[in-house]
């Protein structure tokens, strides 16, 4: 069966002028191979390259070339898989010609940069581990940072809480997070950084964990495959530590116990891969101990470890730098303790972007349960039925960041009832500028004029910012304290196009609300927070804004800065 | 004498001194129209207008029906008299109608908004006095508040 | 629903014209006059006549902030050094009225904020004091030496001020049309919350009039300013002479950032109210305390503030 124009290639090839071939490219089964010799400026002697390619060149196929170099005398080098083949990303191009030329030159410039060369990346390449299931289930182990460094050779206990289990490439998997570490000679335990949420989860499986500080890989990238590789690695009190362990947990010897080995990595970041072994089945032996004479010293025993196969599981660095790394709001942002009044529509959507893209300290209040037809355009799931809107909200955000202590302000009638019946109290005005003045932002999404109007004539030091948004989310208007209520006042009753006499009246007059979907709002509402983490960011006056959405020919934004 | 304008519920003063004196001025130009310029002051907290003189125009024209006062000169006179320890100044402007009533006609309305709208001019509401005479005497007068387009008059309490 | 910019901005500056608040005015001139007295007799011959500054003496004060200033002049020999000075005043103040107000020392004044009365009325007086360079030569040219309390434009803390509260007045005397601009601009910076000096955008209204020729109706004017703020603000040889003491820039209490800031905001305010004349609401609210009143308030209609210049007609008029 013939993928390919084997011909055509050849000419290609043949062409290239750095580029000798040794053997042609014939069909082996359903690939392409062939032997090619690059020659070069800068090389002694021209290296010689196995070459593949796969039915689906010149598309790519799993994310992958579909055409690899092979040179198991490489494998030492940066960027070389273990299997020898050079790791090249090229263009796109679905032209047989233009991409066999792009690959060749991509192989060139490896060759150049990496083996010429010899540079060294500045960004950190992960240890290449051939992660698997351990009878046909998958584990998982997430670690983060913690305030402790080890010492090498230091091990102990892990505490380990469990995730959800679920599906991961078609198999059962059992995810876990490593909650805490007790060295064995201390009698501290280290507690991971995660948030009060995940660190009141139970512990309910236990591990074992040593720190190498040296890198269990070959050319530092390629882990250990059999536990006698390790020998250099692991103290032989760690290992009398394990055979102690199995002896005392004999009744459990099919369970798997997971073994975590930490390394060093960049920085003075630590890493850690796990292996999970059956507790009757410790990959040692016991060997009588010897003299100097040779002689065995009579009852005198010691661990060695055994030449055995080493399965790694799966673990991920889940610190914030990590879980966070695609992108946050900026540090003033994401540092501020940040109370968020009323969490409808908007309060909903600004809290969990807020989470998502990083924030560490929220408090939300509002005094409104779920109803099922909130969910349709807020961040409320629908399969937990009614609830409190807090609570609900409380439960989504710690879902969605293991960072992120969410408060619920302890009165949610606070800002619905009694601010308003007192604000004109000398002593309960005091009151209310404390309990607001211990956030560094406020965000105020009741869109409740009379509210607003209250919060304006407060004396805060916080940074109160007001969202609200008129009938079919046609505009969104962002003030910040001290020029809130006027601001949105006459925004709403001259400036934009707020047609109230098109409600949305569910259940009643009393409780009208404009219409927009899940769409419409977070769309102005992902914009406004856009513009507030630029102010944030680039110390820009913390001026109002107004979005307002034309629905010409196109759907346009316009940004009113005032 | 004090009267009220109730559109605007402020009250105008005059002795009735300046009502003879007014009235002289206008027969002496009989049967021509004859005005000029209206001079007092306001109370501290302008609820009254005090009507202290009148200023006569440098020059002017004069006719049955028409009255042309000139602005000339009087910027010095007007000057001097804000600069005294009692600060007097123009507060608007009369006119005479021989053989005719004291209603105001178009040509007035247009001169008083005129005035209102000119820069130099400081105050929002000027007054306009038409006295009405014939070859023998005034026969009667009337008051007007300019404010936002339109005279209104004042009325005795 | 289109607002006509000039008709609003009268109707702005009229409702914040200090006629409406008389009462409360009197009651912070009862004030000044006692603080004023006990100035005197306290110092007798080591000053001259305390004198009346600030908005109120310049006419450009607005009834929704406003206080009273009473610069009192030391001679030469009073005292050895100006914080001498300086301490003496804030120590013979917060003496006498401890118990009655607040006293405080603030920039290069102090602040009285009297105990608010039984109808919640806060009276709030500051005092300038000042020592004359020379002997004698107070009385020839008004200029005194005032004792910095703290950061203070480009001057460091703890030092002194060279001005002339008299030629500051003079500076704006007769300059109605100005006054009306200054006056929206400091309606606009106290309901806005924007912390611009009074007296930085007093000089810069005066010198944008210097400028650049600028007529029109109110709004065409309160625009040629605010577009000449926004032009020149940012440049770097603008500079704002103090009439008080030319080697003062008042443009350098401003940092270049702020500059920035001010240039991008009247740009910002011209365009959304050119664009939509209703935002001109935003920026300039009418006070609605006295809107009601405007109209039938039961006051004759003034221009500026109150009587500050003679009405002059200026051309022919023809009367039916």
């Amino acid at each position: 069966m013939g993928f390919h124009n084997i011909e055509e290639i050849n000419n290609i090839v043949s062409t290239i002028p750095f580029i000798d071939v040794l053997e042609k490219f014939k069909q082996v089964g359903i690939f392409l191979e062939g032997k090619t010799s690059v020659n070069l400026e800068g090389l002694n002697e021209s290296l010689n390259f196995d070459v593949q390619i796969f039915p689906q060149y010149p598309l790519k196929s799993n994310d992958s070339e579909a055409i690899k170099f092979i040179n198991k005398d490489l494998i030492s080098y940066n960027h070389v898989m273990g299997d020898g083949s050079i790791c090249i990303h090229t263009l796109h191009s679905p032209k047989l010609k233009q991409k066999l030329l792009a690959d060749f030159e991509s192989l060139k410039a490896w060759i150049e940069k990496y083996y010429i060369n010899k540079n060294i990346d500045s960004h950190y390449e992960h240890v290449i581990i051939n992660e698997q299931p351990f009878d046909d289930i998958y584990y998982s182990y997430q670690f983060t940072d913690v305030d402790y460094s080890f010492s090498k050779g230091e091990f102990g206990q892990v505490d380990l809480t469990p995730l959800s289990n679920g599906i991961y490439k078609k198999k059962p998997i059992s995810n876990f997070l490593i909650k805490s570490f007790q060295p064995l000679k201390k009698t501290i335990k280290i507690n991971s950084k995660w948030s009060e949420y995940y660190m009141n989860f139970e512990v309910k499986n236990i591990g074992l964990f040593l720190f190498l500080e040296d890198v269990p890989a070959f050319h530092n990238r390629f882990a250990f495959s059999n536990w006698l590789e390790l020998e250099n690695y692991i103290p032989t009190d760690f290992l009398q530590f394990l055979y102690d362990f199995q002896k005392r947990n004999k009744k459990h010897k099919n369970t798997f116990l997971p073994i975590f080995f930490g390394y060093k990595t960049v920085e003075n970041e630590i890493h850690w891969i796990s292996t999970l072994v059956k507790i009757n089945e410790i990959p040692t032996i016991g060997i009588p101990v010897i003299d100097s004479k040779g002689v065995k010293l009579k009852g005198q025993w010691e661990s060695k470890l055994i030449n055995r196969k080493i399965n790694w599981a799966i673990t991920r660095n889940s610190s914030y730098k990590y879980l966070f790394g695609r992108g946050t709001f900026c540090d003033k942002i994401t540092n501020a303790r940040i109370l968020i009044i009323g969490v409808g529509a908007i309060g909903s959507m600004v809290a969990k972007t807020l989470v998502k893209c990083g924030a560490k300290n929220i408090s939300i209040v509002d005094y409104d349960v779920k109803e099922p037809e909130n969910v349709c355009r807020s961040e409320y799931n629908f399969s937990n039925g009614l609830y409190d809107k807090t609570f609900e909200l409380i439960k989504t955000l710690q879902e969605n960041s293991p960072f992120v202590n969410v408060n619920f302000h302890n009165n949610n009638e606070y800002f619905e009832s009694f601010i308003k019946a007192f604000h004109k109290d000398k002593e309960a005005k005091k009151e209310y500028e404390k309990s607001l003045n211990q956030f560094d932002i406020v965000f105020n999404c009741s869109t409740d004029s009379d509210l607003m109007f209250v919060l304006d004539q407060l004396k805060l030091s916080t940074d109160l910012i007001n969202l609200s948004i008129t009938n079919h989310a046609k505009d969104l208007v962002c003030a910040f304290y001290p020029n809130i209520y006027n601001y949105v006042q006459n925004q709403f009753i001259n400036i934009l196009d707020n047609d109230v006499d098109d409600l949305y009246n569910p259940t009643g007059c009393w409780s009208p609300t404009f219409k927009a979907s899940y769409n419409d709002i977070s769309l102005l509402t992902q914009y406004a927070l856009k513009e507030i983490n630029r102010k944030y960011e680039e110390n820009k006056p913390k001026d109002n804004f107004t979005l307002s959405i034309n629905s010409g020919n196109n759907t346009n934004i316009k940004f009113t800065q005032y | 004498m004090k009267i009220i304008n109730s559109h605007k519920n402020v009250s105008l003063e005059y002795e009735e001194d300046l009502i003879l004196k007014i009235e002289s001025l206008a027969l002496k130009h009989y049967p021509n129209e004859f005005g000029g310029f209206l001079i007092g002051y306001y109370s501290d907290d302008l609820k009254t207008l005090v009507l202290t003189d009148v200023l006569s125009p440098n020059e002017y024209k004069s006719h049955r029906v028409l009255f042309e006062r000139s602005a000339e000169g009087i910027k010095e006179k007007l000057l001097e008299l804000f600069e005294l320890n009692e600060k007097r100044y123009y507060v608007g402007e009369w006119h005479s109608h021989p053989d005719a009533s004291s209603m105001y006609s178009l040509t007035d309305l247009n001169a008083m908004q005129s005035i209102a709208e000119s820069e130099t001019i400081r105050i929002k509401n000027p007054i306009l006095l038409i006295v009405s005479i014939n070859n023998q005497k005034l026969k009667n007068y009337t008051f007007y508040l300019y404010d936002n387009n339109t005279l209104f008059e004042y009325g005795r309490k | 629903m289109a607002t006509d910019k000039t008709q609003h901005l009268q109707q702005v500056l009229e409702t914040h014209r200090m006629a409406h608040i008389e009462k409360l005015l009197d009651k912070y001139k009862e004030k000044r006059q006692e603080v004023k007295e006990a100035l005197e007799e306290n110092y007798k011959d080591k000053i001259y006549n305390p004198i009346n500054s600030g908005s109120y003496a310049k006419h450009t004060a607005i009834n929704i902030k406003f206080d009273l200033d009473i610069v009192v002049p030391f001679k030469r020999n009073s005292f050895d050094t100006l914080e001498e000075m300086f301490n003496d005043v804030f120590d013979f103040l917060y003496e006498k009225y401890k118990d009655v107000a607040e006293v405080r020392k603030q920039k290069v004044s102090i602040g009285i904020i009297f105990d608010a009365d039984d109808n919640g009325d806060e009276i709030n007086i500051d005092v300038v004091a000042g020592r004359e360079l020379n002997q004698d030569q107070y009385t020839e040219d008004h200029n005194l030496n005032l004792f910095v309390n703290s950061q203070y434009g480009l001057l460091d803390e703890k030092t002194y001020i060279q001005t002339n509260i008299q030629a500051q007045i003079d500076h704006i005397k007769g300059k109605n049309n100005e006054r009306s601009i200054i006056r929206l601009l400091k309606i606009w910076k106290t309901t806005n919350n924007e912390s611009y000096k009074s007296f930085f955008l007093e000089l810069i209204t005066i010198k944008a009039f210097d400028k650049e020729s600028i007529s029109g109706n109110l709004w065409d004017k309160l625009k040629s300013v605010m577009e000449y703020i926004k032009e020149n603000i940012t440049k770097d040889n603008f500079t704002l002479k103090d009439p008080g003491n030319t080697n003062n820039d008042v443009a350098d209490t401003l940092e270049d950032w702020e500059k920035t800031n001010l240039s991008n905001k009247m740009s910002n305010m011209i365009s959304n109210i050119e664009n939509n004349s209703d935002n001109i609401k935003t920026y300039f609210p009418i006070n609605e305390e006295f809107e009601e009143e405007d109209e039938n308030k039961g006051q004759y209609g003034l221009k500026d503030a109150s009587i500050v210049a003679p009405s002059i007609p200026n051309k022919s008029q023809q009367f039916g």
